[in-house]
């Protein structure tokens, strides 16, 4: 059977369970904030939302997603629990936990990493918490919208430069600011580097799934002027054929928008699974280079 | 003492210890129990009525004392005997071999050189203790040194030998003269023996011919003033930019409290320097240095502390070491179970270090695999390796977190084979499926390894732990636990470190091997870096599951070299020393001009296997460019092993070029060594009197050990204790001076006490 077959079958799966637990696990003020949490600005995050949120370091690759910026009302049932688009929400929460969930059993499923399976799917990390530093594969979502204080700039720099991987998705240049956004921040992390194109015959689109024309799976949703899907990374010593990708950016792309909704229909599996294969060969990247 | 035994004895204690008692009485037996019953009861009854004063006890001591009188007397009358079994003059033979080493013509306890007493008991015709032993035998004189021969006298001798070798020494005698009745051997020196060959080789069939061996120790018990750099121990070949860790072992007399410089140097370049302070006298002082060999070739490098004021000797402040740096790269296999950041960051950690070239092969998932810096399309295509000979092309096997069951059995003793025979490095990681957690136990794998496995935890995730780790005492000075360039810089950081996880609980390690570092955690203290020595290669056990963290963590500053180091000193450990298809080596390090040098090369095939039926030569090129070539032939004494043997005839570095080949055109392998032609300082280490070692080859050998002023007897004690053609001596006894004294004790002593009670 190929890995195709066997990828789809899975997704498969995947959505099996998510509908017969009645959906994906649905996040609540009780089960998501604790007690006595007030309104507060949202940098750093409240130490007892940290605590809570996720397993502490256990050995297993865990899915990190970076939490930035935001108010704490933007933190509701309804965010969370809202589907599709416009639903609101912190800006680095859009797909979550749906999209680290099922990613996780697909990559427990299909690979040999020893992945965390928890309620959440992984743990939601600031830039500024020194866990992250104990798992070397981290995501920011709509980066665009990424506003990071010095400190940010700081711990990321320091990161990237001993060995993390950053993965950038759902970052759309539709409205022709959210790139440059995140390229000045990046600059501001990384001045030395660059951004550059990734070739379609990389590394990272060949470590575990054969992906040949990587730029061929459509955004999952888009306006008529949203260009077309770009794949950019920063590479150490700015060497793109030997030099290890330190950030990869899925532009006018959102590959875990597919991942969330992978068990519900609402885009073909097909798509689906082509968006697990990516996500599935930067891990494999990442463990290796 | 021996006088005053004599004395009352008549002859020396050795004819007693060697000789039995017997007793030659020509008057019967019956005559005699007769008297002796007799004489008892008339010395009893004498005493048995009161007598003035006497009490009861007073009697009883009286006839005691006469009673030992008539035993005397008894014993006199029943005429004991000594027989002796004793060489017959001039019909046996002594072999007398003279140390002809250059360490002879230091001071001896005189003053004077040690071999003046060569010169002045056997340079010539008319030395003492020659003419004692001419007397008696017929004496062969041998020289010896690096090789032994036979001499007319000793005044033939000139003290240049660069090596001393005993044991060859007293094998040659042995054979030498077997075919005659030889009463001993005679060995004068002062007891250095530098060949490396054990003594007890040479002692057994001196013990079976019922050779004794009498020593003569030369010189002095400890050579004060002096300082002595010890002998160093360091790999034969290493890669280029290799740190090396050495234990430096410096002894000394007369310089106590003193700090004194220590210097590494290649050629003239110093490469460090540091300052050794000295204990009390005699105590050796341990110090570490440490210093990397960047540049490639032979490197000679040289040990020294400053020659000081008044020194007995001052060759032995330094010593050298050849080290063949190489720029090769050595590949290292990783094979690695499930994906995790241990690659990765392993990875980056060697990406600098252009002599290691680190193949992965990545499971993905179930029959998947994800190969990196294979050297073409096929390279592990199929997998982990499923012949010898592909897995035999690597150094050093790292395993990482892969179940025993992955692997079909015979890859199992594969990999055993890998570190036994092939002489490979082989190092587990920690992990879920590794240890006994991925079913190891019992199988050929475990039995290389280092550690012990005890019952696999259900699930390795329960038992996660994060320990602190630390350098054991052995770790501190083991190249493979280094985190620092500089040992000192290592000092503090140990404790700085974040603790690194487990998920294999692992206590103990095997009789033999070697704790490197430990970690404290949860559950007591657990292995953390272990190894041992299996077979021709070394096994090494890691039980950590990420070592990263000593990369990635927030309190490791960007720029923190700790984990680049460690991995970089530990895989450079394992590939060192890992022998190819063709090893050839000399057997000494340096020879002297017109000294026999012996090329010795191990052959195995593809499959480490040794070969015997190769076509071996050696090519040689001199210090001045001109080629000869060499067959070497197979030893016979080793599978595998093939020699050849050539005296170089001018000073500076010979390249010794060995080639194999097979059959027609079957390419087998070729290696290069280096040999130092000089003068060699060898013989001034440990110059001071072994005095155990000649005591011990004369207590096993039935001889006996004597220092320069008791050799008068010398000639006499082989002749009573040495074998060849013997004959019995009886020496009558009843005579002693002794049982005069005890009569005249036993006698006098009565008469004393009769008097003090009044019956005198």
């Amino acid at each position: 059977m190929s890995r195709g077959i066997l990828l789809l079958g899975l997704a498969s799966v995947v959505g099996a369970v998510g509908l017969a637990d009645g959906g994906s696990v649905l996040v609540t003020d009780e089960a998501f904030l604790a007690p006595g949490l007030t309104a507060s600005p949202f940098t750093g995050g409240p130490a007892s939302l940290q605590e809570n949120d996720g397993p502490a370091y256990n050995g297993q690759f865990t899915y990190i997603r970076i939490r930035y910026g935001g108010e704490l009302r933007d933190f509701s049932a309804r965010d969370f629990g809202g589907r599709g688009w416009g639903r609101g929400g912190p800006m680095w929460a859009h797909d979550y936990p749906d999209a680290e969930i099922n990613f996780s059993k697909i990559v427990n499923a299909t690979t040999f990493i020893d992945a965390y399976m928890g309620p959440r799917g992984g743990r939601v990390l600031t830039l500024d918490d020194p866990e992250l530093f104990n798992y070397p594969i981290a995501t920011i979502i709509e980066a665009g919208y990424w506003t990071p204080s010095d400190e940010d700039i700081a711990n990321l720099r320091a990161y990237l430069l001993k060995g993390g991987f950053l993965i950038a998705d759902d970052i759309r240049d539709e409205r022709r600011f959210e790139f440059d956004r995140f390229f000045s921040h990046m600059r501001l992390v990384l001045p030395e580097y660059q951004f550059q194109l990734v070739p379609d015959d990389h590394e990272i689109f060949n470590t575990f799934f054969s992906i040949p024309e990587p730029r061929s799976l459509a955004l999952p949703y888009g306006r008529w002027n949203t260009p077309a899907p770009i794949y950019l990374g920063i590479f150490e010593d700015n060497d793109p054929v030997n030099g290890r990708l330190m950030v990869i950016m899925n532009g006018n792309q959102d590959i875990q928008e597919y991942w969330e909704f992978s068990d519900r229909g609402y885009y073909p599996i097909d798509l689906s699974n082509e968006a697990y294969k990516y996500g599935i060969n930067y891990m494999i990247y990442a463990f290796t280079h | 003492m021996d006088l005053l035994f004599s004395f009352f004895f008549k002859y020396r204690p050795l004819l007693f210890s060697e000789g039995e008692l017997v007793f030659r009485s020509s008057w019967p037996l019956v005559v005699l129990l007769l008297l002796a019953v007799g004489g008892g009861l008339l010395a009893v009854t004498s005493y048995r009525r009161p007598k003035g004063k006497a009490e009861t006890l007073d009697r009883a001591i009286m006839a005691s004392l006469r009673l030992g009188a008539f035993a005397v007397l008894l014993f006199a009358l029943l005429r004991p005997t000594l027989v002796n079994s004793s060489t017959v003059p001039q019909r046996n033979f002594v072999a007398v071999l003279l140390d002809d080493s250059r360490s002879m013509t230091l001071p001896g306890t005189d003053g004077r050189p040690r071999n003046a007493f060569i010169q002045d008991q056997l340079g010539s015709e008319t030395g003492t203790l020659l003419s004692a032993l001419e007397e008696k035998f017929a004496v062969r004189v041998f020289r010896y040194s690096a090789s032994s021969d036979r001499v007319e006298v000793a005044s033939d001798l000139n003290y240049d030998g660069t090596r001393t070798d005993l044991v060859g020494a007293l094998d040659r005698v042995r054979e030498e003269l077997s075919s005659v009745p030889l009463s001993g051997v005679v060995v004068v020196s002062d007891g250095a023996d530098n060949s490396g060959k054990s003594l007890g080789e040479s002692i057994v069939p001196l013990q079976a011919a019922s050779v004794p061996v009498f020593t003569v120790g030369l010189g002095e018990d400890a050579l004060e003033p002096d300082i002595q750099v010890g002998r160093l121990s360091a790999p034969r070949s290493v890669l280029e930019g290799t740190s090396l860790l050495l234990d430096v072992v410096i002894s000394q007399r007369g310089f106590a409290g003193r700090t004194l410089p220590l210097v590494v140097e290649d050629e003239d370049r110093i490469l460090t320097e540091s300052e050794v302070q000295f204990g009390d006298d005699g105590e050796p002082t341990v110090t570490r240095v440490r210093f990397t060999l960047d540049d490639v070739g032979a490197r000679r490098i040289r040990l020294s502390v400053p020659v000081q004021e008044g020194e007995q000797v001052t060759q032995n402040n330094q010593r050298s070491i050849e080290v063949e740096v190489r720029e090769d790269e050595e590949k290292v296999l990783y094979f690695e179970g499930e994906p995790r950041f241990e690659v990765s960051f392993l990875r980056r950690a060697l990406s600098e270090d252009e002599n290691i070239q680190v193949v992965v092969l990545q499971r993905t998932a179930e029959d998947k695999f994800y190969r990196i810096n294979v050297d073409d399309a096929e390279e592990l295509v199929g997998g982990f390796p499923r012949t010898r000979e592909d897995l035999f092309k690597f150094r050093a096997l790292i395993i990482g977190s892969v179940e025993a069951s992955y692997f079909t059995h015979d890859q199992l003793a594969m990999i055993a084979d890998f570190v036994s025979r092939r002489g490979g490095g082989l190092l587990m990681l920690g992990g879920r499926w590794s240890f006994a957690e991925g079913g190891y136990g019992g199988t050929p794998v475990a039995e290389a390894l280092p550690v012990v496995l005890g019952d696999p935890a259900l699930d390795p995730h329960a038992v996660f732990a994060q320990v602190k780790v630390r350098p054991t005492v052995a770790g501190l000075g083991h190249v493979a636990a280094q985190i620092r360039p500089e040992a000192e810089a290592a000092a503090g950081v140990w404790d700085s470190l974040p603790p690194l996880s487990v998920m294999n609980h692992i206590t103990d390690v095997k009789p033999g091997a070697t704790t490197l570092l430990s970690g404290a955690g949860p559950r007591g203290d657990q292995v953390v870096l272990a190894y041992q020595r299996y077979g021709r290669g070394k096994a090494a056990a890691l039980p950590v599951v990420d070592s990263w963290i000593w990369q990635l963590h927030a309190d490791i500053p960007v720029d923190d070299p700790t984990h680049e180091t460690f991995w970089q000193q530990l895989l450079r450990w394992l590939v060192d020393g890992v022998p190819e298809h063709v090893d050839a080596r000399t057997e000494y390090e340096s020879v002297e001009v017109g000294e026999a040098a012996r090329i010795l090369t191990e052959l195995r095939d593809s499959a480490y296997v040794e070969v015997n039926d190769a076509s071996v030569e050696a090519t040689l090129t001199a210090p001045d460019g001109s080629i000869q070539v060499l067959p070497m032939d197979w030893t016979v004494d080793q599978d595998g092993e093939y020699s050849a043997t050539f005296q170089p005839a001018l000073e500076g570095d010979y390249e010794v070029s060995v080639r194999a080949t097979r059959g027609a055109d079957e390419f087998l392998g070729a290696d290069v060594v280096h040999l130092r032609v000089g003068p060699s300082q060898e013989e001034y280490f440990d110059a001071s009197l072994r005095r155990s070692l000649l005591e011990r080859l004369s207590a096993e050998t039935g001889g006996e050990y004597y220092e320069p002023e008791e050799v008068g007897s010398l000639a006499e004690d082989i002749q009573f204790t040495g074998g060849g053609v013997t004959l019995t001596e009886e020496r009558d006894l009843w005579d002693m001076p002794f049982l005069f004294f005890l009569l005249v004790v036993f006698v006098g002593g009565e008469w004393a006490f009769r008097r003090s009670r009044g019956l005198v």
